[in-house]
């Protein structure tokens, strides 16, 4: 039994950043990186169906990017996962989404997974396509947004709970295997313990080429994309109000504003 | 083996190339120990950046950085809040632009040299103000505000700790209600101004005045009765009330007012035994944490309906063992985590408080310094963070207890450890080269302070 996990290390955003001199992105230099959040909670997930197994379940982690992402598959490794892979070569600069949920869909078709979770998006980019895609491309079942789930491993079928709109919940049967997507919440994802980032710090990480999953340049990268950034910009900022003034002053106002607002 | 003197701490930040080590120690390092660090934390432009912008980055390490002339990074030195004086008067002699003085003018280690020399020269109203907000301003640099600008910054200087009562006369003279109401809570408002200010009728001046602790005894007499609920409740919590007052006011129609009396710290048992009897729970909750309720007092509140009145109960300072033995039961795991931190709980009680399947309890014992250590050892295996968090703040965890929590996995619980006076340096040195950088920066912190001394 193995679970593919796909995560992705995310950019944060630094204050007073400055944008690259082509203006499509943030220079690098203002960025801070990490485990997306979302993928913590896949992986979280895919470590507790391990546990709570009688039978073998190998968990992989998988993530696209340059060296620098090893860290974010390393603390994978250091959280319980069996092995990391890390696909890259320069060609890949500049593919969409969806061109990185058919490099995913490579990957798991060496692999052969029984399931395959991804985080609901990223929390840099924010597409929630690369699972979806993914599904699409291996013509899997799929779910989005899975707040809960029950699946042990082997099972051929997955129930689960679909976060939607209003607080509204929908129970799920997916044949397996599935893609998931997995929400924010749906477990607590644990701190890797000293012993594990010992442990993971050893651990070779696989890498591997477009051409080791049998693709070619024209499958990645801005060749691929259907989508490219034009630019990046501050937009204008809308409309907000300090208010000045003494304590009593700023308090009276406030409660002017509400009573405003609520038409008192 | 931690090192043994600061030199050789130096030597093992250098070797480690790690930026969070090499600028913890940048302060005991000298010569070229401190060119090979300066060189390590600004090899590159994001490491730079980064810690330009960290709030833990040591004042000599920002001066160093300030050193590189590069806007981006003085615009985060100049925000950072351990830049220190000299820095910031550097940075202003050197720069004109109007984003890094306003930057500055806020910051909370600005000289009052550096302040004046922005109040006299700078016409930016935005900088002004930022001069008149910072608590370094100085009475001579409000006036000479006061004197370029007229009333413009009356709201500002009205607030401000250092403004001289002469100033607070002048701005009170020709201020609003708000003005006014900023002037009668400030500490040197004179008198004069203050028994002006009784006989104003605005509500907003009153209420301020109601809670100045200068105020004439018999002014706040008046306050006390006036028909305004707003002003009543405020006179209720100043200390100066008279005690005939208080009884008065704890009789009050408006449940604001008498939540405010019960507040007090200064109540009579026999007021206390009334505002027990209070029909609002809130009231009941402030005489229950009182600690000169009398017992019989507490042991009837500790029966009470709500359960943040029997929580207070277990909080109060004087409450007995028995009572807390009682408490110890109760339904509601809030109630009962209130004794388990309790500094009076019995040592059979938090024996037996150990096995409650309550988070909160949990903590509790776990924070408890009565708390035996055989149980801490037990409670430092938990998977919940909150519960071994309490055995490291635990002021009476023994070595023996926080030895197994170096290796936890929360960098906070191994950061707060640094510092924890039961461990022995060769314990905090195993975190030297720990996974988190925050971690590595306090230990190396840590040793430099103590090669410092």
């Amino acid at each position: 039994m193995k679970i593919l996990v796909a995560v992705k290390e995310v950019a944060a955003l630094d204050e007073d950043f400055e944008l690259r001199d082509d203006g499509r992105d943030v220079d690098e230099d203002f960025l801070l990186y990490d485990l997306n959040e979302w993928d913590d909670f896949s992986l979280e997930e895919a470590m507790r169906i391990k546990e709570e197994s009688d039978t073998d379940v190998e968990v992989v982690v998988v993530s696209i990017g340059p060296d620098r992402i090893e860290d974010s598959l390393r603390k994978c490794l250091a959280k319980g996962a069996d092995r990391a892979i890390r696909v890259w070569d320069d060609s890949m600069e500049g593919s969409d989404s969806i061109t990185i949920g058919h490099v995913l869909a490579a990957v798991a078709k060496k692999e052969s997974p029984n399931m395959i979770f991804a985080g609901v998006q990223s929390s840099d980019e924010a597409n929630a396509s690369t699972g979806i895609s993914l599904a699409s491309k291996l013509g899997w079942p799929h779910a989005a947004v899975v707040a809960g789930l029950k699946y042990a491993a082997n099972d051929s079928k997955a129930l689960i709970s679909r976060e939607l709109e209003s607080g509204l919940s929908q129970e799920v049967e997916i044949v397996c295997p599935s893609v998931l997507t997995i929400q924010l919440g749906i477990n607590t994802p644990r701190y890797a313990s000293l012993r594990g980032i010992k442990q993971a710090a050893k651990i070779d990480i696989e890498e591997l080429s477009p051409s080791d999953l049998g693709l070619s340049d024209q499958d990645v990268g801005l060749n691929s994309a259907k989508s490219n950034i034009r630019r990046m910009y501050v937009p204008v900022k809308g409309r907000a109000e300090i208010i000045e003034g003494t304590p009593a002053e700023k308090a009276a106002k406030l409660i002017d504003i509400i009573k405003n607002f609520k038409g008192e | 083996m931690s090192p043994e003197n600061a030199h050789a701490l130096v030597k093992v930040a250098i070797e480690s190339k790690d930026i969070y080590a090499a600028v913890a120690v940048y302060d005991i390092a000298h010569g070229d120990d401190r060119t090979a660090l300066e060189a390590i934390f600004t090899h590159e432009r994001r490491h730079i950046l980064k810690l330009a912008r960290w709030e833990h980055t040591p004042a000599s390490v920002l001066k160093a950085l300030s050193k590189l002339h590069d806007e981006t990074v003085q615009l985060r030195i100049d925000k950072n809040p351990s830049t220190d004086g000299s820095t910031l008067e550097q940075q202003y002699l050197e720069v004109g632009s109007s984003k890094l003085i306003d930057l500055i003018a806020q910051h909370g280690n600005a000289s009052v040299e550096v302040l004046l020399g922005i109040a006299t020269r700078e016409d930016d109203v935005q900088i002004v103000k930022a001069v008149c907000s910072n608590p370094n301003s100085d009475d001579w640099i409000l006036i000479t505000i006061d004197r370029r600008f007229k009333s413009y910054f009356d709201r500002e200087i009205a607030v401000h700790l250092n403004a001289p009562s002469a100033l607070l006369e002048t701005i009170y003279a020709r201020g609003n209600a708000y003005i006014k109401a900023a002037v009668v809570t400030h500490k040197n408002c004179p008198q004069t101004l203050l028994e002006k200010a009784s006989n104003e009728s605005d509500l907003t001046i009153l209420r301020h005045l109601a809670g100045n602790e200068n105020i004439a005894k018999n002014a706040l007499v008046r306050l006390a009765q006036h028909t305004d609920p707003s002003v009543r409740r405020v006179a209720a919590s100043n200390p100066l009330l008279c005690h005939s007052e208080v009884e008065k006011l704890a009789r009050d129609k408006v449940v604001a007012v008498r939540r405010a009396v019960a507040s007090r710290s200064d109540l009579t048992p026999s007021l206390l035994g009334y505002l027990a009897q209070d029909s609002y729970h809130w009231v009941r909750l402030w005489v229950a944490r009182n600690p000169a309720m009398p017992i019989d007092l507490l042991a009837v509140l500790a029966q009470d309906d709500n359960m943040e009145v029997r929580r207070s109960v277990a909080r109060n300072a004087e409450c007995p063992k028995e009572l807390l033995k009682q408490l110890a039961e109760d339904d509601v795991s809030w109630v009962r985590a209130a004794v388990a931190y309790q500094k009076n709980a019995a040592v059979d009680l938090l024996n037996k408080l150990q096995d409650d399947d309550d988070v909160d309890v949990l903590c509790g014992v776990a924070n408890n310094g009565h708390t035996p250590q055989t149980v801490l050892q037990r409670l430092a295996k938990s998977k919940n963070d909150d519960i071994r968090r309490g055995i490291i703040l635990n002021v009476n965890a023994s070595r023996k207890t926080l030895l197994p929590l170096l290796q936890d996995p929360y960098y906070l619980h191994r950061l707060l450890l640094v510092g924890n006076k039961a461990l022995l340096d060769e314990d905090r040195w195993t975190m030297h080269d720990d996974a988190d950088p925050s971690v590595r920066f306090i230990v190396f912190k840590w040793f430099a302070k103590k090669f410092m001394q």
